[in-house]
């Protein structure tokens, strides 16, 4: 299983958490998702690893909850961005790199 | 994957993407967007064993809600209010509108036409999520400011699922635990939200032990959806706390190969 997050340390807690429960080998890439040559690096480090993509999870997102009048612009693209953007990255969504 | 013939995409959309919500509209648009991309995705590589599967879940307990919570209502427990369900429930039977407040709509005006709100007024943009705090004063919270009554919330989901009727799944339930539906109308809105819509009264007076909670109602669409009739099932499982009861909608209908959805159980619910 490899998690990836922008924390790293985070990343690495609950790596040793779920490796020492259920005794499975853990990786972590920490990575922003809303970086798309973050997001390259992601896959180049996969592949680096030797780590072959069997499930996808596109699990990243988060809300602003604060009406678009409100909302800090810069704050309101980057969901777009986290949201959909690295959704669809071709790069990413099939993990082509693992092909 | 589509080289290697293997491979599963599983996109966490929400059940915020059945319906639009104030407050917080890039983030159900953008639900509603993988949602339908997960299903048009799925269809694209279904030829090639792999297979894409969408997760509508409802609220989960994650920092996300934390956060939600300290944004609106800090003090709040994330739960839905059940007593306020209740007569959102009473009022709905006796005919009476649901308590939805909007900004620059005042309780007393009732149904009356709104007053143009005040975006000053409405929203205080210096509430942060470290200095939020619970405001009582209908008049100043925003649409979103506490959790919708569910009930209400189901009836936006009605909403979406009309807008489609044409395309309305025909829709039998047995004995609470499946339901048949014909999957070629079985649009991203329509089936899960009319079952969760029918599964509601059932629900809450199927559980005792859910009395005090709420539920985690969570959607799992699999497979391609122009592949015949498929069948429908409902898994209710109970989380490890008791007041908490999350239900399972999967529906099954991909003939490629690859694993079956129910192989994905552990995983979708490690998700949370």
């Amino acid at each position: 299983m490899t998690l990836v997050a922008r924390r790293e340390e985070r990343l690495r807690e609950l790596a040793d958490e779920l490796a020492s429960q259920n005794g499975v080998q853990v990786e972590v890439v920490p990575a922003d998702l809303s970086d798309e040559r973050q997001r390259d690096r992601l896959a180049s480090e996969l592949e680096q690893r030797g780590l072959t993509v069997e499930i996808g999870v596109n699990n990243a997102g988060f809300g602003i909850y604060r009406p678009l009048y409100a909302s800090d612009r810069k704050r309101e693209l980057e969901q777009v961005r986290v949201d959909v953007e690295a959704v669809v990255d071709p790069k990413r969504a099939l993990h082509p790199r693992n092909g | 994957m589509v080289k290697r013939r293997r491979g599963t995409v599983i996109v966490v959309s929400s059940t915020a993407g059945f319906q639009p919500l104030p407050g917080n509209g890039t983030y159900s648009a953008s639900k509603a967007f993988a949602l339908v991309h997960a299903e048009a995705l799925a269809a694209e590589v279904a030829p090639y064993g792999v297979t894409v599967t969408a997760v509508a879940p409802g609220l989960v307990e994650t920092e996300f809600v934390e956060t939600r919570s300290r944004v609106r209502a800090p003090r709040a427990k994330v739960s839905v209010d059940r007593s306020e369900t209740r007569r959102g429930r009473r009022a709905a039977r006796s005919g009476a509108r649901p308590a939805v407040r909007h900004p620059g709509r005042r309780r007393d005006q009732g149904g009356s036409r709104p007053e143009p709100g005040d975006p000053d007024r409405d929203y205080d943009a210096r509430r942060t999520v470290s200095d939020a705090r619970p405001t009582s004063s209908p008049s100043v919270e925003q649409p979103v400011a506490q959790p919708l009554p569910r009930r209400v919330q189901l009836r936006t989901q009605e909403r979406v699922c009309r807008r489609s009727q044409s395309q309305t799944p025909q829709l039998r339930r047995t004995a609470g635990v499946t339901a048949t539906c014909s999957p070629t109308t079985d649009c991203a809105s329509g089936l899960p939200l009319r079952l969760i819509t029918a599964l509601e009264e059932e629900l809450d007076t199927g559980a005792a032990d859910a009395e005090d909670g709420w539920w985690f109602v969570e959607v799992v669409i699999a497979g391609p959806a122009d592949q015949g009739p498929a069948p429908v099932h409902l898994i209710p499982t109970r989380a490890d706390k008791p007041a908490y009861a999350r239900l399972l909608l999967q529906r099954t209908a991909s003939p490629a190969p690859g694993p079956h959805p129910r192989d994905y159980l552990p995983l979708i619910q490690a998700i949370r």
